[in-house]
């Protein structure tokens, strides 16, 4: 397929990731927020359902694009900056797995409580400090991973 | 600045804007889907500030750094593809408003509803069903932006 194509259909899925993502996290925080379990289940749900229908196609199209591109131009992909990206990527992934179960987890609480009208439990905060601490270094990571892939540094 | 530092915030920004109004239209969706008042009115606040916080900002960062970087190119903002690109933005951005004010419209009647406890009016749904199809639109102009600003034809 054309170069530019492929650099599109990239870009694309890297809004997917990025720019869904962070809208997906801020529902998410948002809903958390308000300390209504009602809400904060129906958004964890939605949540769970994003993350398989906009991030999960976006990740394997950044892949399937970004190696056709790099065999288009023949830039090893183990080297200079594009070996730190994708370094940067694995460590992304590490805080992003979690972060496909650790809703699911935030859902199956927060709809309990909501069923027995009972207050949010200790378990459920936990799971939340670890979603949102496991979204912060994912966040820096892709924001440098977009960077290097603008700048293409010489590394 | 250097065009390529531009171009970062340019990409992260546009991400931001599509794929967080992809993110905005998911819940949104989700929440009127299952008509519970309270759920929709909440899930409504979270829209407003996410437009507000998220998409604003978003856009704002894209128009400067998109006027800047096509400064420091000397590129015309109205002619070949730019121009185009341009006319692509108005159509969104005419549709964005609209949305803005059919959503505010819609919220009101869903936070009385919620008040009230009374199910949605079904002048909730007329303005909702119209805010949905402005989107299509409104994505679909964006898209060919994307595409564009990548291919960048001679035209």
């Amino acid at each position: 397929m054309d170069h530019l194509w492929l650099k599109a259909i990239h870009i694309l899925s890297a809004t997917l990731v990025f720019g869904t993502g962070l809208s997906i996290a801020f529902f998410m925080w948002f809903a958390h927020r308000t300390g209504n379990a009602r809400l904060i289940a129906a958004t964890a749900r939605g949540v769970v359902v994003a993350d398989a229908i906009f991030t999960a196609p976006g990740v394997i199209g950044l892949l399937a694009t970004g190696f056709a591109m790099a065999g288009n131009l023949g830039v090893p992909i183990l080297r200079g900056w594009l070996a730190f990206a994708l370094a940067l990527f694995v460590f992304i992934g590490c805080c992003w797995l979690p972060v496909l179960w650790l809703p699911a987890r935030a859902w199956r609480l927060a709809a309990r409580a909501a069923a027995e009208n009972a207050p949010l439990p200790a378990s459920y905060r936990r799971t939340m400090a670890w979603w949102f601490w496991l979204g912060w270094p994912a966040f820096l990571a892709v924001v440098a991973v977009a960077g290097l892939m603008v700048l293409k540094p010489a590394l | 600045m250097d065009p390529l530092w531009l171009k970062i915030v340019h990409v992260l920004s546009a991400a931001v804007v599509l794929g967080g109004s992809i993110g905005i239209g998911f819940f949104m969706w989700r929440a009127d889907r299952g008509r519970d008042a309270a759920i929709v009115a909440a899930t409504g606040r979270i829209v407003m500030l996410a437009e507000a916080l998220l998409t604003a900002p978003a856009v704002a960062g894209v128009a400067a750094t998109g006027v800047l970087i096509a400064g420091a190119y000397g590129l015309s903002l109205w002619r070949g593809w730019l121009g185009i690109a341009m006319a692509l933005l108005a159509i969104s951005g005419l549709c964005w408003a609209a949305g803005l004010w059919l959503h505010g419209a819609a919220w009101r009647l869903a936070a009385a509803a919620a008040g009230a406890g009374t199910p949605l009016p079904p002048r909730y749904f007329r303005l909702m069903r119209v805010w949905y199809r402005l989107g299509w639109p409104s994505t679909l102009a964006i898209l060919g932006v994307f595409g564009l600003m990548v291919l960048k034809p001679a035209l």
